[in-house]
């Protein structure tokens, strides 16, 4: 139950503006919600039985789910405690904010990297889905490659503190 | 060893400000390839733990909540519970606390009512005199019943992580419990308003509005609860599926009815409930990565039957736990409390066969007092931007709501039927 | 090679489910039979893939996971073939799960199981699944129309359930208990045991139809490079663990639900639950009823495979 729905006074401004970002996941939650919603009212007004779509709504809530913390990444809202650290020296803060930075772009870089590997078995083993047997792949490749655009969303934030942009 | 280097790693991590979903993945496969298990179990992991469709319920409250607040709902809630209270000192704090709780029953998550209350309320507050640091210690205080009072992201982490609980048992648990915190906070609000002197009194003459017509115009948002609620008890739907009715009931009140949303609006609230909902979301994923090293390595069983072997009877676990969670709630925030702790929890609730719905209301009762304690307090951050004070600020007043809020906690530990009575008699 | 301290184990159900006990039977068995050269904790509700079962094969075959009984329903996203047993009304009783598994198309199985990195070892079973719903009794096809089920996670049963004009919802199992107490869902499909150990009559599940329309054997299987680090002595040791596990799980999974001894559906019956029990002719109403799918699903599943099994089940003493 995180996050201030406030935004911040200096809005950054990475050079790849995040309205990308911002309009894909928008797309992905009112897609997941028209979905559910045609679900429930199908079963009520028809017989016909639009079950299947509960595997896109998950696939698109994974989906939203990283466009979202790339979002949130550019405008530092992931949950953090800074209690101690805004107790340091500037320069130590800086030094902090780096490792941050640092730490979760490691984090996504790895989920990008280990993560192809897992598509690629996928795809060679030729992994179907659950419900409705379509190739795995399709809906697990984004993690990848949603990964590494937030370790490079990261990286991007450690320039701009690096340069005297951000705090 | 092994144990001291995965908790150890995540609070220093945590303390380093590194976000708190990567210090639990960081901690987690740090350990996973020191003691070399499978570190090709990370994507796994990660995108398992995300595609959950119980979890779907999540973005979708936290749409529904946004959208009301857009909508204009809270605002004529505030109007009506000042028709009805009345013109008088302390006056509006009560309004606060009632009309969070009212919308309580529409979101799920706390910071969101905090921002929704603290909108429309902050100004009045303001302009009758409360002080800024005591307005938004009232406020963050109250959206803490958000959590409570269903729906609650709360109640469907933990019925992700105790499949025994279900999320209609909880959100039916959470009611009466939530109503007393609520409740509990209006006392030291009240008291502390008139003991100051904030407020204004009526002036003689001066006109009340009408009940009726505050009343006419709030229908609306005072019906919202009783269909996401009356919807799940009637079966028509499931949690995620309500969800989703509230959030088209919201759009056509906001649209049809009201006339106060604008398609631009629409596409903003759906951009902030993704990121918000991602924020969360992105914690349970990668935490994860956290529990499968946990379980993996067999470091819960001797913690769990450490606390057990204290000998101190069930009562002293539970008052252990307890104050072990106000010491954790000053960090962390309820959803990552959840999904580090209940792993260690829930083996001591079935050693002492607690009953595991009014345990996750225990717990969630102790995250929402976490949610108002500084100086990590995610709805104090929202209500003191909105009122322009600080969260040290915050400290002269707050400590009398949490006392409130923990009475009320007390009285549902030793009443268990306070939780218990409703699910049960719903037939949960 | 060198032998790991400890071996993780996967199950998607946990004692006392006989799934459970056959994986815990198992673990117990290979401690005893390698003189604690090896040792296996097991991990039930598929807890080392985050309860995701059909991420289970995956895991295995990677090496995060190095033993499994796991299920043919659950492993059918990553190996067709094991949709064999999902086939409607393939198996008429338990001697034609018999003469598959313990046949020619069991060891078919095995030799292609052994293709995809794992050694497959001895089979297990989690038991027919019967159908459960909280509207009414149902005898024919007909009643079936317009309930809400829900199912396991395989096209093949929303296939099968959208054929004789129900109304499918894939949804997993700890979504579908809410959904059952709540009636946003009507009905589902299980083997007797979980449909007991859930508690499942407290979940307005009153009436109870025994089609056995399809059965869901187990198999258990060792990752092939852990197989390989061990002495062929602790192989044979693990092998025969697993063949006498699969035997004690398969006769507890068929207690007290045989013509011989029906003491569980008395119990279910003691709990207010109404038991319809089809006759062959009323079995046969459903099998023409779903034949489209069971035509459709050969071709998938491989007709050579399938017409083996057919010959094998006709052939069954
Ligand atoms: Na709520
Ligand atoms: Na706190």
């Amino acid at each position: 139950m995180p996050n201030d729905p406030i935004p911040p006074q200096n809005e950054p401004r990475p050079r790849i503006p995040i309205r990308i970002e911002e309009a894909l996941a928008a797309l992905a939650i009112a897609v997941m919600g028209l979905i559910t919603f045609a679900n429930v009212l199908t079963r009520y007004l028809s017989n016909v039985s639009l079950a299947f779509t509960e595997e896109y709504a998950i696939a698109l809530m994974v989906v939203m789910t990283l466009l979202g913390a790339s979002v949130a990444v550019v405008r530092d809202h992931h949950i953090r405690i800074t209690f101690f650290v805004d107790r340091l020296s500037a320069g130590n803060r800086r030094r902090a904010e780096l490792f941050a930075v640092l730490a979760t772009a490691l984090v996504f870089a790895g989920l990008a990297a280990y993560g192809v590997r897992m598509v690629y078995d996928e795809y060679r083993f030729e992994v179907t889905s659950p419900g409705l047997g379509v190739p795995q792949w399709i809906y697990s490749v984004w993690l990848p490659i949603l990964s590494a655009v937030i370790a490079a969303r990261t990286l991007g934030r450690g320039l701009r503190i690096l340069k005297g942009d951000e705090p | 060893m092994i144990t001291a280097l995965l908790f150890g790693g995540f609070a220093v991590l945590l303390a380093l400000s590194v976000p708190i979903g990567v210090a639990l993945a960081l901690a987690g496969a740090g350990v996973i390839a020191v003691a070399g298990l499978g570190v090709l179990s990370l994507p796994t992991t990660v995108y398992t733990g995300m595609a959950k469709y119980p979890l779907l319920a999540i973005p979708m409250f936290v749409l529904t909540g946004l959208i009301f607040e857009r909508s204009g709902v809270a605002e004529r809630l505030v109007q009506f519970a000042l028709a009805v209270i009345g013109k008088r000192q302390g006056a509006l704090p009560a309004v606060a606390i009632t009309v969070a709780m009212f919308m309580g029953g529409i979101s799920g998550s706390g910071p969101a009512t905090s921002a929704a209350v603290g909108a429309v309320m902050t100004t009045a507050m303001l302009r009758e005199g409360y002080p800024r640091a005591f307005t938004a210690s009232v406020i963050g205080a109250a959206a803490a019943t958000d959590i409570l009072i269903p729906p609650s992201i709360a109640f469907i982490i933990y019925s992700v992580m105790v499949p025994q609980a279900s999320v209609p048992a909880l959100f039916a648990a959470g009611m009466i419990p939530g109503i007393l915190a609520g409740l509990a906070l209006l006392v030291p609000a009240v008291w502390m308003s008139r003991a100051n002197g904030f407020g204004e009194r009526a002036k003689p003459g001066e006109p009340r509005p009408s009940i009726w017509q505050a009343f006419v115009s709030a229908i609306w948002g005072l019906l919202a609860p009783v269909v996401i609620l009356g919807g799940m008890r009637a079966g028509l739907f499931t949690p995620t599926e309500a969800a989703v009715v509230a959030a088209v009931y919201g759009l056509f009140v906001g649209f049809v009815i009201y006339r106060t949303l604008t398609l631009r609006d629409l596409y903003e609230v759906l951009v902030e409930s993704a990121e918000i909902s991602a924020i969360i979301l992105i914690v349970v994923a990668l935490a994860g990565v956290f529990a499968w090293a946990t379980s993996t390595l067999g470091v819960i069983d001797p913690i769990a039957s450490g606390i057990v072997g204290l000998g101190v009877g069930q009562y002293g676990v539970l008052a252990l736990l307890i104050a072990a969670l106000v010491v954790i709630g000053m960090f962390l925030d309820g959803v990552s409390t959840f999904l580090i702790l209940l792993p260690i929890l829930v083996p001591i609730a079935n050693h002492f066969q607690w009953d595991l719905v009014w345990f996750g209301v225990i717990l969630t009762m102790k995250i929402a007092i976490g949610q108002f304690s500084p100086p990590m307090a995610v709805n104090l951050m929202v209500t003191c931007k909105i009122a322009g004070t600080t969260m040290e600020a915050t400290v002269r007043w707050v400590g009398w709501l949490i006392f409130a809020m923990f009475l009320a906690l007390a009285a549902v530990v030793a009443v268990p039927d306070l939780a218990l009575w409703l699910p049960r008699s719903l037939g949960y | 090679a060198d032998y790991k301290a400890e071996y993780k184990l996967s199950t998607v159900l946990g004692k006392p489910f006989p799934w459970g006990v056959s994986g815990d039977r198992w673990a117990e068995l290979v401690k005893e039979k390698t003189s604690g050269r090896i040792t296996i904790k097991m991990y039930p509700g598929t807890s080392l893939v985050n309860g995701d079962q059909t991420k289970e094969f995956t895991a295995l075959r990677q090496g995060v996971i190095d033993l499994a009984v796991g299920s043919t329903i659950n492993w059918s996203p990553q190996v067709k073939e094991l949709n064999l047993f999902a086939l409607p009304f393939l198996m008429p009783d338990h001697k034609a799960i018999d003469a598959l598994t313990q046949g020619p198309v069991g060891k078919q199985l095995f030799d292609l199981l052994a293709t995809k990195d794992v050694v497959p070892l001895a089979w297990g079973e989690n038991g027919f699944r019967e159908l459960s719903n909280s509207k009414k009794a149902v005898a024919t096809p007909d009643d079936l129309k317009g309930l809400k089920i829900r199912v396991v996670g395989s096209p093949l049963f929303l296939d099968t359930f959208s054929a004789l004009g129900a109304n499918p919802t894939q949804m997993s199992w700890a979504d579908a208990q809410p959904a059952l107490s709540t009636s946003a869902v009507d009905g589902q499909e299980n083997p007797l045991a979980i449909f007991t150990a859930a508690k499942l009559p407290t979940l307005n599940q009153k009436h109870l139809t025994l089609w056995g329309y399809v059965a869901d054997p187990l198999i258990f299987v060792v990752n092939k490079e852990v197989w390989n680090s061990w002495s062929k002595e602790d192989q044979e040791a693990v092998r025969a663990a697993a063949l006498q596990a699969g035997q004690e799980g398969i006769a507890l999974a068929r207690k007290g639900i045989t013509a011989g001894d029906d003491s569980l559906i008395k119990e279910i019956k003691a709990q207010g639950v109404d038991v319809v029990q089809l006759t062959p002719d009323q079995q046969k109403a459903f099998q023409k009823a779903t034949r489209p799918v069971f035509d459709k699903w050969v071709q998938t599943i491989g007709p050579a495979l399938v017409k083996q099994a057919e010959e094998s089940i006709a052939a069954r003493k």
